[in-house]
């Protein structure tokens, strides 16, 4: 297992264990204008923290539920002034540019002010229920004019279950459309408690085969395929899968995906082909090894696929959202 | 269409007579020449009328051009019309300007190259004549003492004399011709001539007045019979049988138009062409053009269509000959404004969509062949505004988007909610106000009215330098950025003396003060020389009042718009955070040390100034009430400032947000402002953006600071956004309704969408610290374009060059 994904892990059950304090929250990202997290424009709120480790992943910075470092030392004079900053060590100088060692760091945050450059960054704030639902519902007009509204998304949003559904009940009682963004691997009890104050999952599903999707991503698939089911009937559901080359992009599991899709009632499905867009950022967060084993799709062979689920149109989709 | 084939000049050959943009380094277009014969006919006239009324003289004078200029047509033109003797001539107007003239064809290669050396020396003659009635530059006689002022202290730019925003009355002039319109003013003079009653120096310039209508309007009817002897000239030595069927069906049109009524959408545009080039081009330089196209064309458009004398392909070609044609038109500029304005082009304003009197959508085919015409021609003239309101329907918003998709940045969209009120707050009945069109680039005004929108300067207020006077009593050393040296604003109390923010905002309003004062005086001297010195008999019988008042359209004016262009708000909005949060309320700064950093272009020991700027203080853009309640003080003030200064009819001025690239120009003059903008880098562009790459909160947070601004309260007015091109594919078209009429509720003034483009991504690639907020999402995937490594960028570079 990739070391960073172990620490995060071992980050996150300690988070979890201790029992964050109950309005707070720690948020990576907050995006407003989002068009492809659900219907409407959208604000789209990213929760640290998740409990898998798609190697996949286009936001490695959402994995450890800890604030971070996040570096761009793209325009890094090697002034060596962080390297004084820091008292773990975790910054050196490589042919006269910074460069961040995350293993090292004790998230103690001195090096930001002392870069001149505004290379270093952190990633990951403490909000309040209060401060989050405050900016959120600024852009309430907004959602009004277009069936838009809120998404939490992460991470695993249910990492962070107290906070989650604090929100969430707040932005219903504020008339605000909410969706929720999960992965569907957290106890039911959990998920139970925040699903009556969501009117869309996006609901991601990695592989049908539960020993694949544990070799991808470190866990099983009978959590996320049972809540999957206990979910069916008492809200809107949008099934996602992201389409991995050499993963899951075969016949089988993609048939049986829009199957399921329709068992549980879906109002859609989506195949997200995965992208490598988001390759540099796990240099920015002094980590290595992005996309392990994954190719890029070629041209055509989407629209290949695509042409294969025509009849389905209006259900089937193939697109990055 | 058959515009590639046929408007083959549109993108390569002659037709752009813009002044280059900035961006070419060059100040004139490569092979436009200065032509002579309208200076040459106007000097001979005026010799020849030495005595006459003014009114008489300049009518003469346009007759005699409109009888004897040179005219030519272009190869395979559907729609004739021209305002110079060739084909890259452009016309000089020396009864305005000499002196910036003759030193630029002196000292600038760009300019020198526009003429021969006889040329030269016949221009130097023509403007001996004209030396001691010029009235350019003749506004320094009339300065009070002590009240030096010098252009580019903070007004930006030189003086512009050209900016006149009265639209013709189209609709009128289409349905009784100008034949109709002569007899309006004939029988209009009868009875002048015959009531003694009205008192003998009231009557007598009266009849002046409609005398020189007279002579100035028949002469322009003359003119579609003198293109049709051309063009049966030209017939002659072609041979194409088609051609010489489309040469038929032309001189029938020129025949007709302008004299007689227009019968079909062939002779109302040809029409509109002959107009708009009189008015705009041989009679005075006029930008603006400020017809409501949809609105007056559509009706014909679709009658022709009905009766099956046309097809939509061809009234489509029609349409782009007109555009080709505006592309055409160009002025000589003063070195000076080609940083400001970004030539003249680009303000040749139609108007689409919209309501009539009684607030119904009008929207109609025309408007929609409008919209395509312009995405697929993809010129700079005209430039496009469409009125949003509530009724517009959403078959517009997606021929909108997609003519933003096409990648041409147009049309600019105009909030029905805001200009309407803002035109009854200024004295206009409903019913009117809902006729209005843009002009301009973005200013209000209705059609077939005397509406004086002149700007006798092209400088305006720079906001962020009234904030840097008011740190050094007045003071300034406009070389070095020293705040010492002459005194070029307001004797404010010294740095030492200004203990709270309160002290410093007081010493900043005195500067505004001071210096919008100054700007409305200069401007009513110019307003009082462009009155006596150059009426315009035939724009005047083309607006309505004229003609039944017997007056020249400089003696009254409908609506008052005289203005003060406003510009760098946010950057002073910005600076006085700055100034208010590190010096007043976290104290870690004085503000001598502020002073200093600022003389000295935060550089040096003051670099971590800028610093703590940049990154300690909220900048407005973000959805922060802290900077965002400065903005909006300070554009209250500026407005109420602006109202006290009265023009030369008795109205206020009002402020004007329309910057153009002036923001640009203007920068590339100036010192470092509060804001920690260095020396010689832009203000940001229209007047209530954010300043560049400060907003970094997302789109909505920027529209939530702009809409604190009243727009009716202030001067604000532009704000650009821009998307990546995906966000106006079909499927988000739902969206971006639903984004504009959230726009429209809120009460922006107006938006302008832009598409990122290659070249912006690729400039951002280059000066990352430029394009800080520029956003990239692609496939769900965003983030900001400066933060991602070279290989992405590319990427990302080479999918959007796919996409247009």
């Amino acid at each position: 297992m990739d070391r960073n994904i172990a620490t995060a892990a071992r980050d996150g059950s300690r988070a979890v264990n201790k029992g964050q304090a109950a309005n707070k929250g720690t948020v990576f990202n907050i995006q407003p204008f989002s068009i492809q997290d659900g219907p409407g424009i959208r604000t789209t709120v990213f929760l640290k923290g998740c409990p898998l480790h798609c190697p996949w992943c286009s936001n490695p910075e959402s994995i450890s539920p800890l604030p971070q470092i996040r570096t761009a030392f793209e325009r890094c004079t090697g002034c060596g002034a962080c390297l004084d900053a820091c008292p773990a060590g975790a910054l050196s100088l490589n042919r006269g540019r910074a460069v961040f060692d995350q293993t090292k760091c004790r998230r103690c945050f001195q090096c930001i002010p002392a870069c001149s450059q505004g290379c270093i960054s952190r990633i990951g704030q403490t909000l309040s229920v209060e401060d989050t639902v405050g900016l959120l519902v600024r852009d309430k007009i907004f959602f009004d004019h277009t069936g838009g509204g809120v998404t939490i998304s992460g991470g695993e949003p249910l990492y962070q279950p107290d906070y989650l559904s604090a929100i969430l009940g707040r932005l219903h009682g504020e008339g605000i459309h909410t969706t929720l963004d999960t992965t569907g691997h957290a106890p039911w009890n959990v998920f139970e408690r925040t699903i009556e104050n969501v009117d869309l999952l996006l609901y991601d599903i990695k592989h049908l085969d539960s020993i694949k999707h544990r070799s991808a991503v470190g866990a099983g698939n009978e959590t996320i395929l049972e809540n999957l089911k206990k979910c069916s009937g008492r809200t809107e559901i949008w099934l996602r899968t992201p389409l991995v080359p050499g993963f899951n992009d075969d016949r089988r599991f993609m048939d049986s995906f829009v199957e399921l899709a329709l068992s549980v009632k879906a109002a859609r499905c989506y195949f997200l082909p995965l992208h490598r867009w988001g390759g540099h950022k796990y240099t920015a967060i002094g980590s290595k090894n992005p996309y392990a084993g994954c190719r890029d799709w070629a041209e055509g062979e989407i629209d290949d696929m695509r042409k294969r689920y025509r009849r389905r149109e209006g259900f089937v989709y193939f697109e990055h959202a | 269409m058959g515009c590639a084939v046929r408007n083959r000049v549109l993108r390569d050959e002659t037709c752009i007579k813009s002044l280059g943009r900035i961006a070419d380094k060059r100040t004139v277009r490569e092979g436009l020449k200065i032509c002579l014969e309208r200076a040459r006919i106007m000097t001979r006239i005026f010799k020849a009328t030495v005595g006459e009324p003014m009114c008489m003289r300049r009518a003469k004078a346009l007759a005699a051009l409109l009888y004897s200029m040179t005219l030519f047509t272009r190869e395979n033109e559907l729609i004739v019309g021209c305002f110079a003797s060739s084909e890259k001539g452009l016309p000089t107007y020396p009864e305005l300007y000499w002196r910036w003239l003759e030193k630029a064809v002196t000292n600038l290669p760009d300019y020198a190259a526009m003429l021969s050396a006889e040329e030269k020396e016949e221009l130097f003659e023509i403007h001996n004549y004209w030396k001691t009635f010029s009235i350019h530059g003749r506004e320094r006689e009339y300065i009070p003492e002590g009240r030096t002022w010098r252009i580019g202290d903070f007004v930006s730019g030189g003086w512009m004399w050209q900016w006149e925003i009265s639209t013709p009355n189209y609709e009128k002039i289409l349905s009784k011709g100008l034949n109709g319109i002569l007899e309006e003013i004939d029988g209009r003079l009868k009875e002048v001539r015959n009531d003694v009653s009205i008192h003998p120096e009231k009557r007598m310039a009266m009849i002046n007045n409609l005398w020189a209508m007279r002579i100035a309007t028949e002469a322009a009817s003359h003119w579609g019979k003198r293109y049709a002897a051309m063009l049966e000239k030209c017939q002659d030595q072609i041979t194409d049988k088609a051609r010489i069927r489309e040469l038929d069906r032309m001189i029938e049109v020129c025949k007709q138009v302008p004299a007689g009524p227009a019968r079909n959408l062939h002779e109302a545009l040809q029409c509109f062409i002959f107009i708009t080039f009189i008015v705009n081009y041989i009679d005075q330089p006029q930008v603006g053009n400020g017809v409501r196209f949809d609105k007056v064309f559509g009706p014909y458009l679709e009658k022709d269509l009905k009766e099956g004398a046309l097809t939509r392909a061809q009234a489509k070609e029609l349409v782009e000959a007109v555009w080709v044609k505006m592309q055409e038109g160009g002025y000589v500029q003063p070195p000076q404004w080609v940083n400001n304005g970004g030539g003249g082009l680009g303000f040749q304003t139609i108007t689409l969509g919209g309501t009539d009197e009684q607030g119904n959508d009008i929207t109609n085919e025309m408007t929609y062949l409008a919209l395509e015409v312009t995405a697929e021609l993809q010129t700079i003239a005209p430039q496009i505004a469409v009125r949003i309101h509530d009724a517009t329907p959403t078959k517009l918003y997606h021929a909108i988007f997609r003519c933003i998709r096409s990648g041409c940045s147009q049309p600019a969209l105009f909030n029905d909610r805001v200009n309407i009120p803002r035109l009854t707050e200024l004295g206009c009945r409903p019913e009117e106000a809902r006729l209005y069109s843009i002009n301009n680039c973005m200013q209000p005004i209705i059609p077939g009215r005397n509406i004086h929108y002149r700007a006798g300067h092209s400088g305006g207020l720079v906001l962020p330098m009234c904030l840097t006077l008011a740190l050094s009593g007045g003071k300034l050393d406009m070389q070095s950025g020293k705040l010492d040296g002459r005194q070029v604003g307001y004797p404010t109390p010294p740095v030492a003396e200004l203990k709270t923010y309160d002290d410093l905002w007081d010493a900043f309003c005195r500067q505004v003060e001071f210096a919008s004062e100054t700007i409305g005086m200069i401007a009513n001297i110019a307003d009082v020389l462009m009155k006596e010195y150059i009426p315009r008999p035939f724009l005047s019988a083309l607006l309505d009042g004229n003609i039944e008042q017997g007056c020249d359209m400089r003696d009254w004016e409908y609506l008052g718009l005289r203005h003060h262009l406003v510009f760098g708000c946010n950057n002073a909005a910005d600076g006085l955070a700055a100034i208010r949060k590190l010096v007043f309320d976290d104290k870690k700064l004085t503000l001598e040390q502020y002073a200093r950093a600022l003389e000295n272009n935060f550089e040096g020991e003051h670099e971590h100034i800028q610093r703590m700027i940049l990154s300690e203080v909220p900048k407005f853009g973000n959805d922060n009430e802290y900077v965002d309640s400065i903005s909006r003080a300070v554009m209250e003030k500026v407005r109420t400032e602006c109202s006290k200064c009265i023009d030369i009819y008795g109205k206020p001025y009002v402020l004007d947000g329309t910057t153009a690239s002036a923001p640009i120009g203007a920068g590339m003059l100036l010192p470092a402002t509060c804001d920690a903008r260095k020396a010689a880098e832009p203000f940001h562009d229209g007047s209530i953006s954010p300043v560049q790459g400060r907003d970094n909160s997302g789109p909505t947070a920027t529209v939530h600071s702009v809409s604190k601004v009243d727009p009716l309260k202030t001067g604000n007015f532009l704000l650009n956004q821009k998307f990546m091109p995906i966000f106006f594919d079909p499927p988000n078209y739902e969206i971006m309704e639903g984004y504009v009429s959230t726009l429209k509720d809120m009460g922006i003034h107006h938006i302008q969408f832009n598409c990122v483009d290659r070249d912006t991504l690729l400039k951002a690639k280059e000066r990352p610290q430029d394009y800080k907020n520029l956003i990239v999402r692609v496939a769900g995937y965003s983030a900001y374009f400066v933060d991602l490594d070279n290989r992405m960028q590319d990427e990302i570079i080479r999918r959007t060059e796919q996409v247009f």
